[in-house]
């Protein structure tokens, strides 16, 4: 078999478990070749599923053990992992749990699972040129309205309906007890970002959230400000401080 | 901080975070670390900023898993761009991945999948090697992982599809003890017949590691201490070797740094043990 055509069998014995095509090419001995091939196939499963207890802890404890390991497993069947990094691994994941008809009756945990990923990309994201007081305050006011700016590649943010902000606190120490979360759906959004070393969660109120949107993409300043319904100056104050502070915009001038 | 030559770096360990207060704020005797590479493939945060206060204190060598050396897809230039500007930032003393593929038709399996030893794997694989080093502008050291499976089309020992690729690329080796080991025991060869098949001059440094013996087949775990039969097939590499930089590996089930500091004194006795043998042989 030429290379390529054994690496091709191997990919679809390692997704699909069936080994007709590659176990011939493999040297049997007092074990044949599915057998020792089945080493392999279990490292990658197993490889990958702790992988994704490592980047979705709280999820893990949600799930419970059981549960969460074949999820995980058919998860990484379904979606294999394309990107040279670990830690990059299970963008899908939460979409994948939330499409998972056992979990209809939980639906907070695909949130759970979502933050727990924004809190990854956003930790392991890229440092930028961010809009500081400065660039703002140097602008002659004519040039405000038309810069440039996108939101940081750390700004995370997150819209959910159960109270997952306090799930994950609730998490940070062990045996977490529960029951005192009220789990009463409350639509909300979460920002979740790294203005300097450390994470940063905080809730948006709706002019923020709009605000932040409107900048997902490049568009200028006096755009986002006219999309984001503050209904005052003060109003738009307080977002222009909020994304100051928390460094959330870059922009090709700053 | 000067750079000596990689074989020359004395005994190091693997960087784990769980490490990094131990690290940064004790004097471990640790002479140099390795770092897995694709754990500081960020353009900023927290993690690079510990590696650096790191770096600023011990030489480092970096490890990849993703290179995937061997895969019939065509390089990933975005991944080598993204090892080259880490090899900027940290230095290494040398930039290591293994001989094995990890995925295929655009996936990474995240797994060291074997290799056919053939002509065909062998040309494949030293024509990327010579692309690797050119794109880098230096030397990748390529280790021999454990293996699992031999394949009927195999032509070519491991050693000497090795030794080859190291004289046609000007590679360099890594050796693993452990996977030696490992492999010898999983496919029925003498472990001291592959470290005597090694050209000398290859080598960059050693790897030590544990695995768990289920009797029948080893799986290299890497996360036991060293085994005896390991260390005395260190000290069979060191006698024919010379001295060589050596590191432990512990991937899994990760004790405390004091720990594996201790283990790798053991290192360094076995090793000075070695070559005190080796003198007087000679
Ligand atoms: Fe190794």
């Amino acid at each position: 078999m030429r290379l390529a055509d054994l690496q091709g069998a191997y990919r679809h014995y390692l997704l699909t478990g069936d080994s007709a095509q590659l176990a011939p090419a493999i040297v049997a001995d007092a074990f044949d070749g599915a057998e020792r091939l089945g080493i392999y196939r279990n490292n990658f499963l197993v490889g990958l599923s702790e992988a994704l207890k490592a980047n979705f802890p709280v999820t893990l404890h949600l799930l419970g053990r059981d549960f969460f390991e074949q999820a995980a497993r058919r998860f990484v069947l379904a979606r294999p992992p394309r990107r040279p990094c670990l830690f990059e691994y299970g963008a899908e994941f939460p979409g994948y749990l939330s499409d998972l008809p056992e979990l209809g009756a939980l639906p907070y945990v695909s949130e759970v699972a979502r933050f727990e990923f924004a809190r990854i990309a956003s930790y392991n994201a890229a440092v930028e040129r961010y809009v500081s007081p400065d660039t703002l305050a140097n602008l002659p006011p004519d040039q405000l309205e038309a810069l440039p700016i996108r939101r940081a590649q750390h700004a995370q943010v997150v819209p959910v309906k159960a109270p997952v902000a306090e799930l994950w606190k609730a998490h940070q120490v062990p045996d977490p007890d529960l029951s005192v979360i009220d789990m009463t759906a409350r639509p909300q959004v979460l920002l979740v970002c790294r203005p300097d070393r450390a994470l940063v969660v905080r809730e948006l109120d709706a002019p923020a959230a709009q605000f932040l949107a409107a900048v997902q993409d490049e568009t200028q300043l006096g755009a986002a400000a006219a999309q984001c319904g503050a209904e005052d100056d003060m109003a738009l104050g307080r977002i222009i401080a909020l994304v100051l502070e928390l460094r959330l915009l870059v922009s090709a001038r700053a | 901080m000067a750079e000596r030559a990689v074989t020359d770096l004395g005994f190091g360990l693997g960087l784990r975070s769980q490490h990094y207060p131990a690290i940064l704020e004790g004097t471990p005797d640790v002479d140099w670390f390795e770092i897995i590479s694709e754990n500081y493939m960020v353009d900023g945060g927290r993690p690079l900023a510990k590696l650096m206060a790191i770096r600023e204190r011990y030489p480092m060598v970096m490890h990849g898993v993703s290179l995937s050396i061997g895969s019939t897809d065509p390089l990933n230039m975005d991944y080598l761009a993204r090892l080259k500007a880490l090899a900027a930032r940290v230095e290494p003393a040398i930039v290591s991945d293994h001989l094995c593929w990890t995925g295929v038709a655009g996936l990474n399996m995240h797994d060291l999948l074997p290799l056919p030893l053939t002509e065909e794997a062998l040309a494949h694989v030293a024509a990327r090697v010579d692309q690797v080093q050119s794109f880098l502008g230096r030397e990748l050291a390529l280790e021999n992982a454990s293996t699992y499976v031999t394949f009927a089309q195999d032509a070519i020992p491991e050693w000497e599809f090795l030794a080859e690729i190291a004289r046609r690329t000007g590679c360099r080796l890594l050796l693993d003890v452990n996977n030696i080991y490992v492999s010898a025991f999983n496919h029925d060869f003498r472990a001291i017949d592959y470290i005597d098949a090694i050209p000398r001059e290859a080598v960059a440094y050693i790897h030590l590691a544990g695995h768990e013996n289920n009797k029948t087949y080893i799986i290299d775990t890497h996360d036991h201490p060293v085994v005896g039969d390991v260390w005395q097939l260190y000290a069979h590499a060191i006698q024919r070797l010379g001295p060589v930089a050596t590191m432990i590996e512990r991937d899994d089930k990760i004790p405390p740094l004091e720990e594996l500091v201790q283990e790798l004194a053991h290192a360094r006795k076995v090793a000075a043990a070695a070559l005190k043998k080796q003198a007087q042989v000679a």
